[in-house]
């Protein structure tokens, strides 16, 4: 099957090309013939045995092959005898439910092989490059490839970037929130960029595949993920590239992302049906006060406003005395907010697949619904998909193959953060003492939901069954690859692809139980909005293929051709507020003077000219080098120290990689455990393109003033803007030993930034905040480790591997000066010689216990009228770094940090006839999060409900504790950015653990039945305080660390049975 | 062997990992989630239960109820009597549910009070309604033996005596056979609030509802409309009981002055003219009272220290027995000043245009000073009226400023009393630029009581010669 796949990915050939060659590539082809007959006549012979590693029984049927040389199969007792054409030809074996594996025959007579199942995890696994499928023992980059695994098929509601969590060291996958299908930002090898993208490139069958979400969405907490609308279970192989590999020019900094989708590989007619359901569980609530603890706290509170004992005992909440108190009904409650938000949900999954075909024409049909509910009550997300991947003989010679996929979704969401549109943000901070729905005088609650309290808190309750913000979401994604093949050598392939994808977004929000907004002219009510996102692209690929294999144990490889890539994407928002009643919820009720249209629009292309070469020399030595040259419509036309041509300037990116099998040597030969041993390197240029599309030239945007509408310039050009330039050296080890039983690979890189796109803040009289210039740099360093073992290899199965990387990011060229930016209530410094994005506040240290603690002190601050005012006892104790007596931004200093020590995955797996157990476990280590909810639940500031600590707030001269005194609206600023909310986000997950059971079936009426019994996120272990470690707003790393209370992971179990026809 | 020992090692740290994460993940809110000191879990009602030394307070709680208050979520002070100080209480208060009531309810306050608070006191309104004082060592007079022992909802300070609540001014004056007492409660009168009162249908030739007798009755008091309710806790008074010769001294004083239509109706107002000077806002007590007082009717009230025979502290202020508060006549009949600016309307309603409130400058001394300017309004007689809300039975001299700083014309205007074509005043010229004080004429009220005043325009409908011009008039008392 791999010899197939290795010569059917050679040579193709563009639309343009095919004709002009055809008359030269037939008269090439007999010459070829005769040359290979001829090397096998000076062969050496190998005899052996195959054997089951587990069983240690004989394996007949298995073909044991030399690359366009000789092939063998061995017979019942599993011997064979093969002539290979010399001593350091190497011997590749592959069997129908066995792994491939490549073992050299370094002068050895007899080699006895042991085999272990399909699905092993392998140093010989396939990678699936961009011009090929190798092996990974022949890769010289830095490369992790994951085949079809059952975790494609026992955790099948995730979505791709998703489910590379804990799979790939290196590879920081964070996923964004708990929302279904809200995917993750992916961090390889650290950071590359502050301003520009930090996210991989993903490839898909070839064509590149947008996952940015182009626009905002006017839903909070929301980003619409394109991977969401790719079905795991269609994909066949996922290759990542590291490292420097410069195949994909001035996009490739973030690392590459192949992904292959499932073609059939078999004529005969193959059925797939899988189905699936399952729950979610609402998280564990947050620990907040109680009615009567709240009551209590609100007391404090109300005092020290100023209200006098009279007015605080006026309000309707403190009057007890139900007969005199209209409204006691209303305020005597005890409800619980969160578990009116969240609400075990349901989720649902079928997927079909039908391969097949004759030998003109294969294809592979999948079609998949998928279901499912957020735990946020009444969210879900709905999903259509189908994907149509067809392989044609068209001639002998001319083949083609097509992809085509289409997707729609639909997602029912709410708000998420910590706004007042926001259940889950409500919910935190609603009074317990009040009820969900209307309550009369005499206490009969009413089916209608209450309105925004005394407060001026939401009710979370309306915004659940009346409030309504949709998305709606397809994507047709396809592309046809044509190649020719002239002969063995020489062959021009083609892809041209399409992806069209379009947004609607649509949301309201009733007035009844809702804040109002206060707007400058208006008072909004009721809030209505519609968003429309649209993306187009076109994409061509073509390239020219030489491959020869010379005498002497050569291998040559080249690839020569461009990619083009056009873009355009739009986004257009209208928002209006005030629609007559809560019965009028679409965008054309609202009132029209407050109605405002907004939008985006943005257009550009990408050319990239490359050139590929891959030799190796005896099986053994292993060398690459890659260039690209690319022009992209961003880049500025007066970039100094660029490739010229007709005017543009191009990024010329060049790397090498060197690999060296030290397992073939004849010194290791002797060495019987070793199966594999190699050493890279390899050092490469690569880019990143996203700078804006517009910012080499200077545009307009429209304003209003006093009524007057016009034009105003809107940025500065810059024409000397260009991409970021990443420079990664990649130094790594991979090494198997026991027969694979036991695979380590080892990777060390330092990847440099130069040229950093920075905003530079520009004077005042310029009436510009910014320019972008490309004059910062960053550097980050790293290693991961990945191991693996087969620790029991018997009837019972046991395997076991660890994934751990670890990186330090520093910023090494910084002319702006320290930049200082404020994220969801979180303060950050990016300064020169430290990592990017560092958490930057006060450090404290307790509470004062009395007022002649906080005099002994002697702090102050410093009141807008200049006059100062100390600290009293039950105040914060905030460090005085400049030792001045007062507390101020200048005694600010680096109080976290939000990049993880270290992160990995462990995984294990056990099988036992049919049964198998597997678990993956996810961690990250050393981390600090900022904890947003828990700022604004320990203000102790203000009549927001508190987190449950606060019943030990300071309230007595002498009292010994950690939580400040409550004092309305905070005048000491105890509740500031501090590192009271830094925590440790250190966390280890059993991300997934699953049961797989494979029914014993009659294969005349069935191929195979398998039963699937998933649990996800089962637990969780962290100190963390907020409902959970994992999330990430933004793709930015400025962001990273900065919990702004977005839907959190939540547990989910599933059972799903799988039928194979 | 390599392998072995690495599967060995491997399951022993994935087990142990596990063990730690099930252990980490499951306490993690357990301890926070909880007070940090038992008190704080506890509740003012526990406390005083749990303190042996309260007992007999405790049981006084259960009996009036108060526990329940004690045990609810909102912050409460006690100031408990511990069992020692009990024993002095009075048999009758204990056995009284109300007396109770109101002892018990005197102990307790809303909202936690701690002894670092006060500086150097605090007045503090307790459960019963009535005030008291609170300092860092002291609850009105008994002493705070263990303080601030805090809880959930609120603090306990255990105080070695009694306190039982004290009677406001007006409890205490009732308590007395003073004449003033007689005279205050012969201040009371009633009327019908129509907005309380039971509508029981509309007369059909009036169209004017009908209310049900007996309802929407209000008491009132003169005294407490004029300088605020004797009975009101939350005020503080420094009140002033004369002895019944003194009062009848005074009353004599001012009953030429407040002649009425009835004897009985002077004898009602000469009681109101004297006592209402008697009432000053705020606590005076002999430390820091000074020669003179100023009463809640802004009226200069001597104060001779010699001359208070009595003191009573009561609980919304300060009781003098006093058999002297000799207040003189010309602090009482003050001279009446009006703005111009201020008139309570006009002769017709469509001259709003030519009415103008205006800021001046006065260009002899330089300062501003608002008056009212009426001109171009065609209309003969046009007045502009202020109501007067009381008169003494006294010649009142009548002067007026009027400036006419703008016009080049002199104009003349009359003053009217109660109807303004009366000619009892002549027409007075105003002229130009005179910011000085003008006579206008002299008026002796036949009753006390309120009048209304009119400033008249000149008989003619020309410009600039029928206009009105007023910076402020006054009325000067012409006492012998």
């Amino acid at each position: 099957m791999c010899v197939f796949t290795r010569i059917n990915l050679l040579a193709m050939c563009g639309a343009m090309c095919f004709f002009t060659a055809t008359a030269f590539a037939q008269q090439d082809t007999t010459h070829q013939a005769g040359g290979t007959e001829k090397s096998i006549k000076n062969g050496y012979t190998v005899t052996g045995q195959v054997i089951d590693a587990a069983t240690r029984k004989p394996l007949s049927g298995v073909n044991i092959a030399v690359t366009d040389k000789a092939a063998v199969i061995t017979d019942d007792k599993g011997d064979y005898t093969i002539t290979v054409p010399s001593h350091t030809s190497v011997l590749q074996i592959s069997g129908q439910g066995y792994q491939y594996k490549e073992i050299p025959v370094n002068s050895h007579d007899v080699i006895n092989i042991a085999l272990h199942e399909d699905g092993f995890n392998s140093v010989f696994d396939m990678a699936a490059l961009p011009f090929s499928n190798q092996p990974k023992s022949q890769v010289n980059y830095s490369v992790a490839s994951i085949g079809t695994t059952e975790s494609r098929w026992n955790s099948p509601g995730q979505s791709l970037d998703n489910s590379l969590q804990g799979q790939v060291s290196g590879l920081n996958v964070i996923r964004r929130s708990g929302t279904p299908g809200e995917g993750a930002n992916l961090f390889l090898h650290g950071f590359n960029s502050m301003n520009a993208t930090n996210q991989p490139l993903y490839v898909v069958d070839g064509m590149i595949y947008d996952a940015n979400s182009y626009g905002s969405s006017i839903i909070k907490g929301h980003v619409n993920n394109p991977l969401a609308s790719i079905d795991i279970k269609d994909i066949d192989n996922i290759t990542i590239i590291k490292d420097g590999a410069a195949y994909y020019g001035t996009r490739g900094a973030n690392g590459v992302v192949l992904i292959t989708t499932a073609h059939a590989r078999e004529l005969t007619t193959r059925i797939d049906f899988a189905v699936y359901g399952g729950v979610n569980f609402a998280p564990k609530n947050l620990p907040l006060l109680n009615s009567s603890d709240y009551r209590l706290y609100l007391s404090d509170i109300l005092r020290s406003s100023g209200l006098t004992d009279d007015q605080i005992q006026a309000k309707p909440y403190m009057n007890d005395n139900q007969p005199t108190n209209p409204d006691y009904y209303q305020y005597h409650n005890s409800t619980d907010w969160q578990n009116k938000v969240f609400s075990p949900s349901s989720s649902q999954n079928y997927y079909l697949k039908v391969t097949g075909g004759d030998n003109i024409a294969k294809y592979a049909l999948s079609v998949g619904y998928l279901k499912n509910n957020g735990i946020i009550d009444s969210t879900g997300l709905q999903r259509y998909s189908t994907r149509f991947n067809a392989d044609l003989n068209l001639t002998p010679k001319l083949t083609a193959n097509t992809n085509l996929s289409f997707s729609s979704s639909e997602q029912t969401l709410k708000d998420e953060g910590l706004s007042f549109t926001s259940p889950m943000g409500q919910a935190l901070i609603k009074a317990p003492f009040l009820s969900d729905r209307q309550v009369s005088s005499n206490g009969i609650q009413s089916p209608n939901v209450a309105d925004a309290d005394i407060f001026g808190v939401s009710n979370p309750v309306a915004l659940i069954e009346n409030g309504s913000q949709k998305n709606k979401y397809y994507r047709f994604s396809g592309s046809i690859k044509f190649n020719y093949k002239f002969n063995n050598h020489h062959s021009i392939t083609s892809l041209t692809g399409l992806a069209y994808d379009k947004v609607r977004e649509s949301i309201f929000t009733p007035r009844l139980g809702v804040a109002p907004d206060t707007l400058s002219n208006a008072l909004g009510d009721s809030r209505l909005g519609a968003a429309i996102q649209r993306y187009s692209t076109f994409y061509n690929d073509t390239h020219y293929t030489y491959k020869q294999t010379f005498s002497g144990e050569q291998d040559l490889m080249l690839n020569v051709g461009f990619r083009y890539h056009s873009s355009e994407a739009e986004q257009d928002y209208v928002q209006s507020f005030n629609s007559p009643t809560d019965d009028f919820v679409s965008i054309g009720n609202g009132a029209l003077a407050l109605r405002g249209l907004s939008g985006d629009y943005g257009k550009w292309i990408w050319l990239d000219n490359y050139l590929a070469a891959n030799y190796s020399l005896k099986h053994k030595y292993f060398f690459s080098a890659n260039l690209a040259v690319d022009g992209s419509s961003r880049f500025g036309d007066e970039i100094s120290n660029a490739l010229n041509i007709g005017g543009s300037k191009y990024a010329v990116l060049p790397s090498v990689a060197a690999g060296w099998l030290i397992s073939s040597e004849e010194f290791l030969s002797g060495i019987k455990n070793i199966d594999l041993l190699k050493l890279r390197a390899s050092y490469g240029l690569t880019g990143n393109d996203d700078i804006g599309n517009y910012n080499v030239k200077s545009y307009y945007v429209s304003q209003n003033l006093l009524g007057a509408q016009g034009l105003v310039l809107n940025n500065m050009a810059n024409p000397q803007l260009q991409w970021e330039v990443s420079k990664k050296t990649n130094v790594g080890l991979d090494a198997a030993f026991f027969n694979e039983r036991l695979s380590l690979t080892v990777d060390a890189y330092h990847n440099v930034t130069s040229k950093m796109l920075l905003y530079n803040p520009l004077s005042t009289e310029v009436g510009l905040d910014y320019v972008l210039s490309n004059n910062g740099g960053m550097q980050t360093n790293g290693i991961d480790l990945s191991l693996n073992g087969r620790l029991i290899d018997s009837k019972v199965k046991l395997d076991a591997g660890v994934n751990i990387s670890t990186y330090r990011n520093r910023i090494t060229n910084l002319p702006t000066g320290n930049i200082i930016s404020n994220y969801s209530g979180a303060t950050v410094i990016t300064q020169k010689g430290q990592p990017v994005s560092m958490f930057y506040g006060f450090r404290t240290n307790g509470i004062y216990k009395s007022d002649a603690d906080a005099s002994a002190e002697g702090l102050n601050i410093r009141a807008t009228d200049g006059s100062l005012i100390p600290f009293k006892g039950g105040d914060v104790r905030f460090a005085d770094v400049d030792k001045n007596g007062v507390i101020d931004d200048n005694d600010r200093v680096i109080i976290g940090n939000p990049n993880p020590d270290f992160v990995g995955s462990f995984d294990g797996r056990l099988s036992w006839k049919n049964l198998s157990v597997s678990a993956i476990f996810t961690f990250s280590s050393g981390n600090q999060l900022y904890n947003e909810p828990r700022q604004i639940l320990e203000s102790v500031s203000n009549t927001d409900n508190q987190f449950a600590n606060v019943v030990n707030r300071w309230r007595f001269d002498g009292q010994a504790t950690d939580v400040p005194k409550a004092v309305y609206g905070d005048p000491m600023g105890n509740s500031r950015f501090s590192d009271r909310f830094i925590e440790d986000g250190s966390y280890l997950r059993l991300k997934t653990l699953s049961i797989s059971y494979n029914l014993p079936v009659k294969p005349k009426f069935l191929q195979y039945a398998t039963i699937y019994l998933t649990a996800d996120n089962l637990f969780t272990a962290t100190h963390y305080l907020g409902y959970d470690p994992e999330f990430s707003a933004t793709g930015s790393p400025l962001t990273q660390g900065i919990d702004n209370a977005l839907e959190p992971q939540f547990r989910s179990a599933q059972l799903g049975v799988r039928i194979g026809l | 062997m390599n392998i072995y020992m690495l599967s060995k090692n491997a399951n022993r740290l994935l087990s142990m990992l596990v063990l730690l994460a099930v252990l980490a993940g499951c306490n993690k809110y357990n301890k926070l989630a909880e007070p940090n000191q038992d008190v704080l879990g506890k509740t003012l009602d526990q406390q005083i239960k749990q303190t042996p030394s309260l007992s007999k307070f405790n049981e006084y709680l259960v009996k009036t109820g108060y526990d329940k208050v004690l045990a609810a979520s909102k912050m409460f002070t006690a100031w408990a009597p511990d069992n020692q100080a009990l024993a002095s209480l009075d048999p009758a208060i204990a056995q009284n549910d109300s007396l109770l009531k109101q002892f018990v309810g005197g102990c307790l306050a809303n909202q936690a009070y701690y002894t670092n608070m006060p500086s150097p006191s605090l007045r503090i309104k307790t459960l019963n309604g009535k005030y008291i004082f609170f300092t860092q060592t002291q609850f009105e007079d008994a002493t705070i033996t263990t303080a601030n022992q805090y809880v959930g909802n609120g603090v306990l300070h255990i105080i070695n005596k009694v306190v039982l609540p004290k009677q406001n001014v007006y409890e205490y004056l009732e308590t007395t056979a003073s004449k003033q007492k007689t005279y205050v409660d012969g201040l009371f009168y009633t009327y019908t609030d129509s907005t309380l009162a039971v509508k029981t249908g509309i007369d059909p030739q009036t169209g004017k509802p009908i209310y049900q007798a007996g309802t929407g009755l209000v008491t009132k008091n003169y005294l407490f409309n004029r300088v605020g309710d004797l009975r009101d806790e939350n005020q503080e008074y420094t009140f002033i009981q004369l002895t019944d010769d003194a009062l009848e001294s005074e009353r004599a004083k001012i009953r030429p002055y407040v002649q009425s239509a009835t004897p009985e109706q002077t004898d009602q107002l000469s009681s109101l003219h004297v006592i209402k000077d008697l009432v000053i806002k705020g606590v005076y007590t002999t430390a820091n009272m000074p020669d003179t007082l100023l009463s809640a009717d802004s009226v200069k009230v001597p104060m001779d220290k010699t001359a208070i025979l009595e003191t009573h502290v009561v609980s919304n202020g300060i009781v003098y027995v006093m058999s002297k508060a000799d207040v003189a006549l010309k602090d009482k009949i003050r001279t009446y000043k009006r703005e111009g600016e201020t008139p309570d309307g006009f002769s017709r309603s469509d001259k709003n245009g030519n009415i103008a409130y205006r800021y001046r400058l006065n260009p002899v001394t330089n300062e501003q000073y608002r008056d009212i300017y009426i001109s171009n309004h065609k209309v003969p007689l046009f007045n502009v009226f202020y109501r007067v809300p009381e008169l003494y039975t006294v010649p009142y001299k009548v002067f007026w400023v009027a400036p006419n700083d703008t016009q080049t014309l002199t104009f003349k205007q009359r003053f009217a009393v109660n109807d303004p074509l009366s000619t009892d005043f002549d027409e007075t010229l105003v002229g130009l630029k005179n910011y000085d004080l003008v006579p206008v004429g002299t008026y002796t009220p036949a009753t006390f009581g309120g009048i209304n005043a009119f400033v008249v325009a000149a008989n003619n409908g020309v410009d600039q010669t029928n206009s009105i011009n007023l910076d402020y008039f006054i009325l000067v008392p012409q006492l012998p």
